[in-house]
């Protein structure tokens, strides 16, 4: 095989990466900090799109611009989610949990549905299709600007979590709660910050992304199930492993479709966390818990 | 009630009910909102032409009903329309699905059904009341790859012949691909990527990747509208420079070209039908058409015009609004332009034993200037196909 096509592939695949990697940090936040797994995390994605969507059609604003009104949106959107209703079964068995974050997921994407229509819809912007060629490659611009946001609101997140109080605070009730709160940290106000914050993160991926792809009511469980796969890759609740985790499942995503066949990409995805998983069965980056 | 019962056969006949069955409602919307637009303008067309002269200049009187792209509501509004307005013929209802269970309906309550639906099976089952204007599903691949055929036969072409097939894993995906595979090797056109992929792609960068591997130089994605526009986004970005042949529906929407813009250039595509046929009577319904709904007519919204026109005409040769009457003329039908329901690709209007126009035959469109040009066979072309190489 032409060594230009090996490379294109790899741009590929680390290019698709961050955008994984950006949607499955705020998933593994949620799941790190609160203990909950969010069925609606790719919701939170959908209604980033529609929002960069509407802003677009309305007032011509670009759609990576728009994350800068999706993330604080979608964050309050996640703060009124966990004081009204996830807050509420927190101490309820498993069960109850992921009937929740299930039926908010559901209730979303009918509402969606009874909005929007089951249309797919997509914005047009000038540098849709452009790419810069080094050699043979091609380096989308759109999916170049994607990944660099991905990169850098990855690495914000890294920074707030061990730089701020806020952050801080919200690493030690993610490694024990109990201690956390005789320490004087509210846990509810932290975990709503988590489950902002995560969703926030859902709807930057949701922007950045609609340069080059489309929305409809059920988007989410395109990435959702990507995202699923990264974070218990990266290991639960782990931020750096998540970010990894994406660039990995990306770049295997790709080389499975190049060198297995269309439905490789899958396929090829889940070897690599079955691979990662025998060796380090706790995830990438996370210890094992005693 | 009683009244209608009790008149005598032979009164006069001033309003015909024809009936219209198509979605307006639900996820094939879109399509059929059209052919309902251009089904009440043909019979306005009628009316104000006279109406059926046979019977007194009696008016076509559309009965519009609305089957919500559901099959179930399909069977209740078929059954409706027949026994409540007791219609002379059924025009309906684009989607093959649906015509498919709205035919079976009509032929158990004796009505005719003209359609511009193009699954096999529509004229298929023996069935007596079924009439298909539209060429068939079969012959749609077989004439995309025929045409790329012709076009690597171009002298501009200067001798390539690789050509490369990406399809959805849906069951349109598998036989429509398996249909382009067995004709490209049939004409021996050299096929150097036969690809499934799995239909709702997040991204196509990795196929389009494997299409430019392929070194092919005609590309025929069968896919629907997202994930067709994804591919061809893409394929712009890695500047793989490939002739596209698209298998109609999605590729003939004005919203390809809305969402593509003039990336949409050159795309081919298959269709049924074409606002630029070069028989008479088409230039003024597009006209119309377009001044009416304030988009160009589409290929079904044209079937839908022909099919008032060639219930009509079979009325006018009854002289009854007897279904069974109507149904024998219509399988006499013998129509050529410039009568305005002859406007179908192939020209005249005939339907062979099982009800099917075999007439017909689809038509090669290229996306020229932001306009849906015909392209091909050379019959009916309009100009010519604009080649990359």
């Amino acid at each position: 095989m032409h060594p230009e096509i090996v490379l294109q592939a790899l741009v590929n695949g680390v290019l698709m990466g961050g955008v994984y990697s950006l949607v499955s940090i705020g998933l593994t936040l949620i799941f790190g900090v609160v203990r909950i797994v969010n069925f609606a995390h790719g919701e939170f994605l959908m209604a980033g799109m529609y929002l960069t969507y509407w802003l677009w059609v309305l007032t011509r604003l670009d759609p990576v611009a728009a994350a800068l009104v999706t993330m604080p949106v979608l964050g309050g959107f996640g703060l009124l989610l966990f004081r009204v209703l996830i807050g509420r079964v927190l101490g309820a068995p498993d069960l109850a949990q992921i009937f929740l974050t299930v039926a908010i997921s559901l209730v979303l994407q009918n509402l969606a549905l009874l909005l929007f229509t089951a249309n797919y819809r997509s914005v047009t912007v000038e540098y849709a299709t452009a790419a810069l060629r080094v050699g043979g490659v091609a380096f989308s611009v759109a999916r170049l600007i994607a990944f660099g946001v991905a990169v850098v609101l990855s690495f914000l997140t890294g920074v707030f979590l061990t730089r701020t109080d806020l952050g801080r605070a919200m690493r030690a009730v993610a490694q024990d709660r109990e201690a956390a709160v005789l320490l004087g940290i509210d846990p509810n106000r932290i975990y709503g910050m988590a489950v902002a914050l995560g969703a926030a993160l859902a709807a930057a991926g949701g922007s950045v992304i609609m340069p080059y792809f489309y929305v409809f009511p059920t988007v989410g469980a395109s990435f959702v199930l990507m995202a699923f796969i990264v974070v218990i890759m990266g290991g639960l609740g782990n931020v750096t492993g998540a970010f990894l985790g994406g660039l990995i499942m990306g770049v295997a995503e790709s080389f499975g479709i190049l060198l297995v066949g269309g439905h490789g990409g899958v396929m090829v995805g889940f070897l690599v966390l079955v691979l990662v998983l025998m060796i380090r069965p706790h995830g990438l980056l996370a210890a094992p818990k005693g | 009630m009683a009244v209608l019962v009790t008149m005598p056969a032979t009164a006069q006949v001033t309003e015909i009910p024809v009936g219209i069955i198509y979605p307006r409602t639900g996820e094939l919307a879109r399509m059929g909102e059209t052919v309902v637009q251009a089904s009440l303008m043909a019979a306005e067309d009628i009316n104000a032409a006279g109406g059926i002269k046979s019977l007194g200049g009696a008016r076509i009187r559309p009965i519009v009903a609305d089957n919500r792209s559901d099959p179930t509501m399909q069977r209740t509004e078929t059954e409706r329309v027949i026994t409540r307005f007791r219609p002379v013929a059924i025009n309906g209802s684009y989607a093959s699905s649906l015509t498919l269970v709205g035919t079976e309906v009509a032929e158990r309550l004796r009505v005719p059904w003209v359609t511009g639906s193009i699954a096999d099976p529509i004229t298929g089952r023996g069935f007596r009341y079924v009439f298909q204007v539209s060429p068939k599903a079969s012959m749609f691949g077989r004439m995309q790859v025929d045409f790329a055929a012709e076009l690597l036969r171009d002298a501009r072409a200067g001798g390539r012949r690789k050509v490369a097939i990406l399809y959805e894993d849906t069951a349109y995906g598998t036989s429509t691909s398996k249909g382009l595979l067995d004709r490209s090797r049939e004409l021996g056109l050299e096929v150097t990527l036969y690809e499934s992929y799995k239909f709702g792609i997040t991204d196509a960068a990795p196929l389009v990747t494997k299409v430019r591997a392929s070194g092919a130089e005609i590309l025929f994605p069968v896919s629907y509208l997202t994930d067709a526009i994804l591919i061809i986004k893409t394929l712009k970005e890695q500047g793989v420079n490939v002739v596209l042949i698209g298998g109609g529906a999605g590729y003939l929407m004005p919203e390809f070209y809305q969402g593509l813009g003039r990336l949409a250039e050159g795309v081919f595509s298959v269709g049924s039908w074409n606002w630029d046929l070069p028989y008479p009577p088409v230039k003024g319904i597009a006209e119309r058409y377009k001044r009416r709904v304030g988009e160009f007519i589409q290929e079904h919204a044209g079937e839908g015009y022909a099919i008032m026109w060639i219930i009509a005409n079979a009325l006018e040769r009854a002289a009854s609004v007897d279904p069974q009457r109507v149904r024998d003329a219509l399988a006499r039908t013998d129509l050529r332009p410039p009568h305005p329901g002859a406007i179908m690709p192939g020209g005249c209007i005939r339907f062979d034993a099982t009800g099917w126009n075999s007439c017909v035959h689809p038509v090669m469109v290229q996306w020229q200037d932001g306009e849906l040009r015909t392209v091909w066979p050379a019959a009916v072309a309009r100009v010519r196909p604009r080649l990359p190489w």
